[in-house]
C-alpha cells in the first residue's frame, strides 16, 4: 500500500500495568480511516465481550485522523472510544469526543492515535513530548479539580504550549459519568470515559508536539477548496441570520445591535453578510442561545477549536464568582448551560458550568439527573431531608446552594449522590422507580431515552430519523444533521424540503418539528446518511456542528450545500483521490464493525428487539395525543416498519438487525463474519 | 483631547475592531493613532490601508535603515484562538500545516489566557524600526528586504541560503518572534508575505489587520 499523506504512520500505545510504551504502524488500521474507525477496530481485536469497563483489559483510545491538525476547517477534534460504564443495560463499546487543541497536538507529536490499556498501581499522568513518552507520578494531582491539575501538568512539562486533558473527582471516584476535560470547556461527557481513566489511575494526559503534518497538496493547490468550504459551512447549518423573519432558531446570532459586552471593551458585531467570510467566526453568540439568555451580557467573545471557522463557544466572564470558590472565567457552550434555577440568575448557571467541568461530570447526564431529582421531590416520592439536597433553594431561591450540593454529591458519591453517580437508569433502578421512568408518568419529565442516556432531540419532535439514529447507535447519537436542517438552519420548511429532496430523493425525508408523518424510505436513507457521515467526521476528524454541509447561506445555490466536502478534503490531504461514495463505503465498513461489536457484547442475535429500542414512554405519552398529530406520541408499528427498512437498506438481516455474512464479506470483514459465526451470532 | 473615532468613544475606549471598521469606513488623517493591541501603538498613514485616501509618500530611511511598510496587528477582543493564522503561515511558507513553525503565535500564551481572561490573540512580528534580529545576524541572512523584493515592504526577512542556524536573531528579538526550524537548522520570521499577509486573509474573526506605519511627525 502506498504511503498516504495526512497520517503520521504511527499509533502510540501505553500499557499502564507494565509501564511499556510502544509504537505500531497505522497501516494496520488504514481501512478504517482513523479516529473512530480505528478505535472500533482496536475494540474488536482486543476487548472481548466479557471485559468490564473498569477492568484493566479495557482499552481507552484517543483517536485522531488524517484531517486532524491540518488546514481542513474544524480539524481540532479528538474522538474517545472505550467500553462505557454509562451505557445501560449492557456496558457496551461506544464513543465520545471533544474539541480544543489536544488532538492536533497529538498529531504534531507524531501519532495517529493513542491506545491506553492496563491499570497503573498508583495515580499517574502521561506526558508526551514528540518522541518522548513518560508515565509520571500524579499522586499530587489526585483529588484536584481539572483546571488545577491541567495547570500543574503544563507547568511540569516545562512548555507553556503543552496541551492537556484531565479527569476530576467524578472520574477518580468511579462514578459512571466521569468526564474528560481539556482546557476549561472542551469536554468528552457522554460515555463516562473519565471514569474509565479513573479506573486506570490515569489522571491526565499532557502532549506537546512540534512536528508538521505531511499533506499531499500545497497551500496554493487547496486554497480554492478551503474557501469554497468556508463559503458554505455554518454552525449547525444555521444559514439564515436569526433576526430574519422566521429564522429565530438559527445560531447565526449576529445582527443589528448585537454586541459582546462581557469584556473590558464592548465589541459591536452588528450584521454580517453570508459572503463576509472573514467574519464567519463572529456570527455565533452562544450566550444568546442558552439558559434563557442569562449569560448573554457576560459573553466576552467567541472561542473556537483548532482550525475552526465558526467559533461557537462563548468565553464568559461572570464577575464575583470567586466567592463561590470557582474562577470567574471559562469557555462554555450548549449543555454546559444546563443549570437554570427557577428564580435564579446567571451566577447559578455559570456556577453549574464551572462545577461540572472542574469536578469532571458529564453535563448531559446531570441535566437528566436533575430532572429525576425534581420528579422524586415534586411527586413526593422523596422529601428534601431524604434527598439531602436544598430543594427549596432550587425551586424558590437563587440555586447557588443547590447546584453546589448537587454537583459535589454526585462527584463525591455522597448521600443521594451515591445513586445518582450511577446515571439515570441505574439510579432509578436502585431507588425502585425504574418502571416510572421507562413507562410511567415520570417518563416525559425525566426523558430517559436509550443506551443509558437521556433524551437529546426528542424523536417525538425530530421524527423517526432521529429515532433510527438513537436505536442503531450505542449511545445518544448526538448528530446535528437533521435537527440542523429542520430547526437550526432558519430556512422556511418549504426550502428545507427542497434541500432534502435534492439530497435524499424525496421531501418526505423531513418533517416539521413536532409534526411527524409516517415512515418513508427517504427517512431511512437520511438516517443512514447521518450514521455513515457521522462515522466519517469522527474518523477524519472534523466537527459535527459543521459537517456534513447540507445547506449553505447562498440563495443562488437554493441554499443547498455540498455533502462531498469531506471526501474532497480527504483526497486533497491524503493524496488518494476518493469520492463521497468511496468514503461512505469505508464508513459503512466501520459502522458494520461497530454493529458486530454490539452483537458480540449483547450476546444475542436479536438486536432488533433487545438493543434497537427507545424507552416505552415515547409510545405511551402524551396519552391524549394520537401518533401523527402535532406533538403526538410515537407509533410502534411505524417504528417497526422503519427499523426493518433501515436493516434492508443496510444489507442487514431484517428479522434481527444483524449484518449478514454477505454484507460483511462485501466490506472486507470476512474475519468478523467468521468470529460471529463461531459465537453463533450470525443470522 | 483625543479625537472621537467611533460614536462618542475615544480611541482608548474603542476596541480594535471598531477602530478598524471606522478606519475602513471613514478617511482619517495620518495624525490619528490606532491602538490595535495592548502592546503596540501603531500610527496609521492613510495610503494603502485607507484604499485611495491620503497621499502616498516615499518612505525615508531612519538611521540608515528603511522602515518596514507596516506590521500585522491582532485584536484580542475578537481572536477565537482557532489558530488558522498559524496553519496558513506555516503551510504557505513550509509546505505543511506546522504551527510550531508559524511566524506568528496564538499558541504560546493560549492555554494561559484560556484559563484566565480569555484574551488570547496572535503575537506578531513588530517589523521593528531598529531591528535587533538584523543587527544580531553575523552572516547578513537577516536583512531588510530591498526595494523590488517582498512587494516593496522593506520587511525584515531571513535569507535561508545565508542562514547558518546560529540563532543569534532568535536570542536578540525582544518579542521572541523568530522561530527555529530544527529539521532544516534555519531561523524563520515574518516576511509580510510580500505585502499581502496570508494570516490576515485567513482569519475568520477579522482579528488581524495589516497596518502601515506612519511617517513620524
Amino acid at each position: 500500500m502506498p504511503e498516504l499523506c495526512g497520517y503520521t504512520g504511527t499509533v502510540l500505545r501505553v500499557d499502564l500495568t507494565t509501564g511499556k510504551v510502544s509504537k505500531e504502524p497505522t497501516a494496520k488500521y488504514i481501512d478504517f480511516i482513523g479516529g473512530l474507525g480505528l478505535g472500533w477496530k482496536v475494540m474488536w481485536d482486543e476487548v472481548p465481550a466479557k471485559v468490564k469497563p473498569f477492568d484493566p483489559e479495557n482499552r481507552i483510545i484517543f483517536g485522531v485522523g488524517p484531517l486532524t491538525g491540518t488546514y481542513a476547517p474544524t480539524s481540532g477534534r479528538t474522538v474517545v472510544i472505550s467500553k462505557s460504564p454509562q451505557t445501560w443495560p449492557v456496558e457496551q463499546t461506544t464513543r465520545g469526543s471533544f474539541g480544543g487543541h489536544w488532538g492536533p497536538e497529538l498529531k504534531f507529536a507524531g501519532y495517529d492515535s493513542l491506545i491506553i490499556q492496563g491499570k497503573a498501581k498508583k495515580p499517574v499522568y502521561i506526558l508526551i513530548r514528540d518522541d518522548q513518552v513518560e508515565i509520571r507520578d500524579a499522586s499530587h494531582l489526585w483529588g484536584k479539580d481539572t483546571y488545577e491539575a491541567q495547570k500543574i501538568m503544563r507547568q511540569e512539562s516545562g512548555d507553556e504550549r503543552t496541551k492537556t486533558l484531565a479527569i476530576g473527582p467524578c472520574g477518580e471516584n468511579l462514578t459512571r459519568i466521569g468526564a474528560i476535560v481539556s482546557d476549561t470547556g472542551n469536554v468528552n461527557g457522554q460515555g463516562g470515559f473519565g471514569s474509565v481513566m479513573g479506573s486506570k489511575n490515569l489522571k491526565g494526559i499532557a502532549v506537546r508536539g512540534t512536528k508538521g503534518v505531511k499533506v499531499a497538496k500545497t497551500e496554493e493547490e487547496v486554497k480554492d477548496l478551503i474557501w469554497y468550504i468556508r463559503s458554505l459551512a455554518c454552525d449547525h447549518q444555521s444559514v439564515i441570520p436569526a433576526y430574519k423573519e422566521g429564522a429565530k432558531a438559527s445560531r447565526w446570532k449576529a445582527g443589528p445591535g448585537v454586541k459582546w459586552t462581557g469584556g473590558d471593551k464592548v465589541v459591536e458585531i452588528g450584521e454580517i453578510g453570508p459572503t463576509e467570510l472573514n467574519k464567519s467566526g463572529l456570527r455565533a453568540h452562544a450566550g444568546m442561545v442558552y439558559a434563557e439568555g442569562r449569560l448573554k451580557d457576560t459573553h466576552v467573545k467567541n472561542q473556537g477549536c483548532f482550525g475552526c471557522i465558526v467559533n461557537c463557544f462563548s468565553f464568559q466572564r461572570v464577575p464575583g464568582m470567586k466567592r463561590y470558590g470557582v474562577p470567574e472565567t471559562g469557555a462554555m457552550n450548549c449543555v454546559q448551560f444546563w443549570y437554570v434555577p427557577k428564580n435564579g440568575g446567571k451566577e447559578a448557571t455559570f456556577l453549574g458550568k464551572q462545577l461540572v467541568d472542574m469536578l469532571g461530570i458529564n453535563c448531559w447526564e446531570i441535566r437528566h439527573l436533575l430532572a429525576l431529582v425534581e420528579w422524586l421531590y415534586e411527586s413526593k416520592k422523596m422529601t428534601e431531608e431524604e434527598l439531602g439536597l436544598p430543594m427549596k433553594n432550587h425551586f424558590e431561591g437563587d440555586g447557588i446552594e443547590f447546584v453546589t450540593a448537587f454537583c459535589h454529591a454526585i462527584a463525591e458519591k455522597k448521600g443521594i449522590g451515591k445513586y445518582l453517580a450511577e446515571g439515570v437508569p441505574r439510579a432509578a433502578e436502585k431507588l425502585g422507580v425504574l418502571d416510572d421512568i421507562l413507562r410511567g408518568d415520570a417518563g416525559p419529565k425525566v426523558k430517559y431515552c436509550a443506551h443509558g442516556m437521556g433524551d437529546h432531540y426528542n424523536p417525538q419532535a425530530y421524527s423517526v430519523v432521529t429515532g433510527l439514529n438513537w436505536m442503531m447507535d450505542n449511545r445518544d447519537p448526538n448528530r446535528h444533521d437533521q435537527n440542523g436542517l429542520v430547526h437550526w438552519s432558519g430556512l422556511p420548511f418549504e426550502t428545507v424540503q427542497q434541500v432534502a429532496k435534492a439530497l435524499y430523493g424525496s421531501e418526505k425525508a423531513v418533517d416539521p418539528v413536532g409534526k411527524l408523518t409516517p415512515y418513508h424510505p427517504a427517512k431511512g436513507r437520511y438516517a443512514r446518511f447521518i450514521d455513515l457521515h457521522g462515522v466519517i467526521k469522527d474518523s477524519l476528524t472534523t466537527c459535527d456542528w459543521v459537517f456534513p454541509v447540507q445547506t449553505s447561506p447562498l440563495k443562488e445555490r437554493n441554499y443547498v450545500g455540498d455533502t462531498s466536502l469531506e471526501a474532497k478534503l480527504f483526497s486533497a490531504i491524503t493524496g488518494k483521490e476518493t469520492s463521497e461514495e468511496e468514503l461512505m463505503k469505508m464508513a459503512e465498513r466501520c459502522w458494520n464493525l461497530h454493529r458486530a461489536i454490539t452483537v458480540r457484547e449483547w450476546g444475542t442475535k436479536d438486536l432488533r428487539n433487545k438493543h434497537d429500542k427507545l424507552a416505552d414512554w415515547y409510545f405511551i405519552y402524551p396519552k391524549d395525543k394520537e401518533p401523527f398529530t402535532p406533538g403526538g406520541r410515537l407509533d410502534r408499528q411505524d417504528y417497526e416498519v422503519a427499523k426493518e427498512d433501515y436493516y434492508k437498506q443496510s444489507g442487514w438481516d431484517p428479522k434481527t438487525g444483524v449484518p449478514t455474512r454477505a454484507k460483511l464479506e462485501e466490506l472486507g470483514l470476512k474475519d468478523v463474519a467468521d468470529e460471529l459465526e463461531k459465537l453463533e451470532l450470525l443470522p | 483631547m483625543a479625537e472621537k473615532l467611533v460614536g462618542d468613544k475615544t480611541p482608548e475606549e474603542s476596541t480594535g475592531f471598531e477602530l478598524i471598521l471606522n478606519a475602513i469606513k471613514n478617511p482619517i488623517t495620518r495624525r490619528r493613532f490606532l491602538q490595535g493591541s495592548a502592546l503596540t501603538v501603531v500610527a496609521i498613514a492613510g495610503a494603502d490601508f485607507l484604499a485611495g485616501c491620503g497621499r502616498k509618500k516615499e518612505p525615508q530611511p531612519v538611521n540608515g535603515i528603511m522602515p518596514a511598510k507596516g506590521m500585522v496587528v491582532a485584536d484580542e477582543t475578537l481572536c477565537g484562538s482557532c489558530r488558522r493564522c498559524e496553519l496558513v503561515c506555516s503551510y504557505s511558507h513550509n509546505g505543511a500545516p506546522w504551527p510550531a513553525l508559524a511566524r506568528l503565535t496564538v499558541d504560546r500564551k493560549r492555554a494561559e489566557y484560556a484559563m484566565s481572561t480569555g484574551l488570547f490573540k496572535p503575537e506578531t512580528c513588530h517589523q521593528c524600526e531598529d531591528p535587533a534580529c538584523v543587527k544580531a545576524c553575523p552572516t547578513g541572512a537577516a536583512h531588510v528586504a530591498a526595494k523590488g523584493e517582498f512587494g516593496d515592504t522593506y520587511a525584515r526577512v531571513i535569507d535561508p541560503e545565508k542562514c547558518v542556524g546560529c540563532r543569534s536573531c532568535e536570542r536578540a528579538c525582544p518579542f521572541h518572534m523568530v522561530v527555529f526550524n530544527e529539521q532544516a537548522k534555519k531561523s524563520l520570521k515574518c516576511d509580510l508575505c510580500g505585502g499581502d499577509p496570508r494570516c490576515v486573509k485567513e482569519c475568520p474573526a477579522s482579528a488581524l489587520t495589516f497596518v502601515p506605519f506612519a511617517k513620524k511627525a
